[in-house]
């Protein structure tokens, strides 16, 4: 168990893949109300095939994972998987319980993305879904935590996005979507591990800290791009080639991701 | 040098008499407490995964070893111990308000059930907090509520000096429940309130806590996964002050999904019954302030183990995801999880004092558990007490996590193993393990809490008496 253990020493962005969908389908099946609830399941089989597929594609652009059995998973959404909920209350209103779907329910938790795409890639260490506005950065900066503690070797971070039109509606914080423009679906995935491999570095900066001081550090890094955290942190993290600070928007701190 | 003698004596005090401990000085040979050597060697061990310090044989068989010897030993380069302290519990449960109701009726097996209010009726029934009425426990409103109820007593607890510089990590199953299906029924368009991704923050400004705001969405095991989460912060020092909350209410959605999925009795929960068909469901919340200290504590001058759970701490955390399927439990996922619980609090499965099971007297979820703790006890675990909180209190959800750690804290501090009710009569498949059916004194060092979810959540939590 602690062969695969890293050294300490920090975490590399070893691999990253990032994918965008069309739900209209969906949201047209979702419109016919009654009509259109045999089709309700099909929405989180294809989110779930999508998301796996994505945290796939990371792994193996990263070479492969050393010890998947340890490998560990966290995972960030804003709505999760609540348009099962939307879809059972609906159901329940209209005609009650006997119309739900029990292969439905278990996508309730937001967190079966995850166990569906840690089954079929087999991945065994901890995992967490981390929910809410904050959750992308919350979920990088534990990642960065349990390898640059030596706890871990390798954490898959991921984020999903499937929001209803009913969640896409203005809402503080909400990941939001194109003014009049049905919501798309996303799914982005980082492989990070641990010491000296090939990709950028990614740290942690706490307020208070010395060199590189939360919200402080992009001063001591002239022409590093710098943004604040907000719904597709990891989207901006799987793509960027340049040098990039991200600071916490949380209310009260200023922690800071660096990458590069 | 101080702290190390400090940290020894504090070790030896596990180990042998407090007062003697307290009586002896820093260079008198540690033969004077009756240790003999298979106890020294245990010290030393215990020394060795606390500091990160390595004990030469040459010291330990020292015929004067002292408390001075060891300290030296130990090193003035070792890390200063850190401990992450349950420094204060709430609870809001069908057991009641507070950690005393609730250890009552851990012991008289006694909680507060309605039958579930939502159409049709039927022969469910729900855990509720005692007093609450059908409009309450329905109301889009009630999961903040007990939180914040339980939050409270816990930050009380604590003496929080500064709530400014307190994290809040909350654990929940609710991503869809009574909020949501309000704003859908009443609209206008959603706002804030109605996502759980929102609860956190929102609960955070209600108490006054200036640092992060962190919703853990991991099933059944999210309280469990929020601690685990929370222990991470606390140990890379992003965090000196985590209040933990797993918070779960009974939400129309929730209990008609399981309903759905065959998973509910109208028995309640029967862990280890023959007569076992499955889980009923309680509102609850459960907080656990975490507070990171470094150094050794202050010998306890009474020598006397304190009522409050408070003092106990977090030593150790695993989890897997290892499954076979979303709706099975999985006996490897289980396994896995407690290895790693016990690898990461550096203890050895025979140091266990007792486990508090996830217990949760489903068919298969029973099986899988014990089959998990034989591989990792061994020919040991009969001599395990094994226990399971649910048949008082029910599934909570994603507030079992943190409301059976209690569970664990109390009996650590108030030396009693509570029974497993529910669980007349017991399979015969279990005959030879020691399940806990009356309440049993004991002193506890090391409890092990066990919490599994929905689509292979595995989680066991190490807690160490103070």
């Amino acid at each position: 168990m602690t062969a695969t253990r890293s050294d300490g020493t920090g975490a590399r962005r070893a691999g990253a893949a990032a994918t965008e969908f069309d739900l209209t389908a969906h949201w047209r099946e979702r419109a016919r109300g009654r009509e259109g609830w045999e089709n309700a399941p099909a929405l989180v089989r294809d989110l779930s095939t999508r998301f796996t597929a994505t945290v796939a594609e990371a792994i193996e652009r990263a070479g492969g994972v050393p010890g998947r059995t340890e490998t560990e998973f966290v995972a960030a959404t804003w709505y999760g998987t609540s348009h099962v909920a939307e879809v059972m209350h609906e159901q329940l209103r209209e005609a009650g319980p006997k119309w739900l779907d029990p292969e439905q329910f278990l996508h309730y938790s937001p967190h079966a993305m995850v166990s569906a795409a840690a089954l079929d890639l087999g991945l065994g260490g901890a995992s967490a879904t981390l929910v809410g506005p904050d959750a992308e950065f919350q979920a990088v900066a534990h990642a960065v935590r349990r390898i640059r503690s030596g706890r871990a070797a390798t954490v898959v971070v991921a984020e999903y996005e499937a929001l209803t039109p009913f969640a896409a509606a203005p809402c503080p914080d909400g990941p939001g979507t194109a003014a009049g423009a049905p919501p798309e679906g996303r799914a982005t995935a980082l492989v990070l591990t641990a010491g000296g491999g090939r990709g950028p570095s990614l740290t942690v900066h706490r307020s208070g800290e010395g060199e590189g001081d939360g919200a402080d550090a992009p001063a001591g890094r002239a022409g590093t791009t710098v943004r604040t955290a907000g719904p597709g942190l990891l989207r901006l993290l799987a793509d960027a080639a340049e040098p990039l600070v991200v600071v916490s928007r949380a209310a009260g701190l200023r922690d800071a991701l660096v990458l590069g | 040098m101080g702290d190390r003698a400090a940290l020894v004596r504090e070790a030896l005090a596990t180990r042998a008499v407090r007062a003697d401990v307290d009586r002896l000085t820093d260079e008198e040979p540690l033969l004077a407490l009756g240790l003999d050597s298979v106890a020294l060697i245990a010290l030393t061990a215990e020394l060795q995964q606390r500091t990160g310090a390595v004990i030469d044989d040459e010291v330990l068989f020292l015929p004067d070893l002292s408390i001075a010897a060891l300290a030296e030993a130990i090193g003035p380069g070792a890390p200063a111990a850190e401990r992450f302290e349950a420094a204060g519990l709430g609870v809001v449960a069908p057991t009641g308000h507070g950690v005393d109701a609730l250890w009552d009726s851990l012991l008289d097996g006694t909680a507060h059930r309605v039958p579930v209010p939502y159409q049709p009726e039927g022969r469910h029934r729900a855990g509720v907090v005692p007093g609450a009425t059908d409009e309450e426990i329905t109301s889009p409103g009630r999961l903040l509520t007990l939180l914040l109820a339980a939050a409270e007593q816990a930050l009380a607890e604590a003496g929080v000096a500064d709530r400014t510089r307190v994290h809040l990590v909350v654990g929940t199953t609710d991503t869809g429940g009574s909020a949501l299906a309000h704003a859908m029924d009443t609209g206008p368009a959603p706002s804030g309130p109605a996502f759980v991704g929102n609860l956190a923050r929102r609960a955070a400004a209600a108490l006054g806590l200036g640092g992060s705001a962190t919703v853990i969405g991991s099933a059944s095991a999210s309280g469990a996964v929020a601690l685990g989460y929370a222990l991470e912060a606390l140990r890379s020092r992003d965090a000196d002050e985590v209040l933990v909350v797993g918070a779960d209410t009974v939400s129309e959605t929730g209990f008609h999904g399981l309903a759905a999925l065959r998973t509910l009795s109208p028995d309640g929960c029967r862990p280890f019954s023959s007569e076992r068909r499955g889980i009923a469901i309680s509102e609850a919340a459960a907080a656990v302030l975490l507070r990171r200290t470094d150094g050794p504590p202050a010998p306890d001058a009474s020598g006397s183990r304190g009522t409050s759970a408070a003092g106990g701490r977090l030593v150790g955390y695993g989890a897997s995801s290892l499954t076979s399927h979303l709706a099975a439990p999985e006996a490897g996922g289980i396994e896995l999880a407690v290895r790693r619980a016990l690898a990461d609090a550096g203890i050895t499965p025979p140091e266990v004092s007792f486990v508090n099971t996830h217990g949760p007297g489903t068919k298969l979820g029973d099986v899988a558990e014990t089959e998990a703790l034989r591989a990792v006890f061994g020919d040991h675990l009969p001599r395990v007490p094994l226990n399971s909180s649910k048949g008082v209190l029910w599934h909570c959800q994603g507030a079992a996590g943190v409301i059976e750690s209690t569970v664990c804290l109390l009996s650590l501090a108030r030396g009693v193993i509570t029974p497993t009710f529910g669980g007349e009569p017991f399979d015969e498949r279990w005959a030879e393990l020691d399940i806990v059916r009356e309440p049993r004194e004991a002193s506890p060092r090391y409890a092990l809490s066990v919490s599994c979810g929905l689509g292979g959540v595995n989680t066991a939590l190490v807690w160490e008496r103070a």
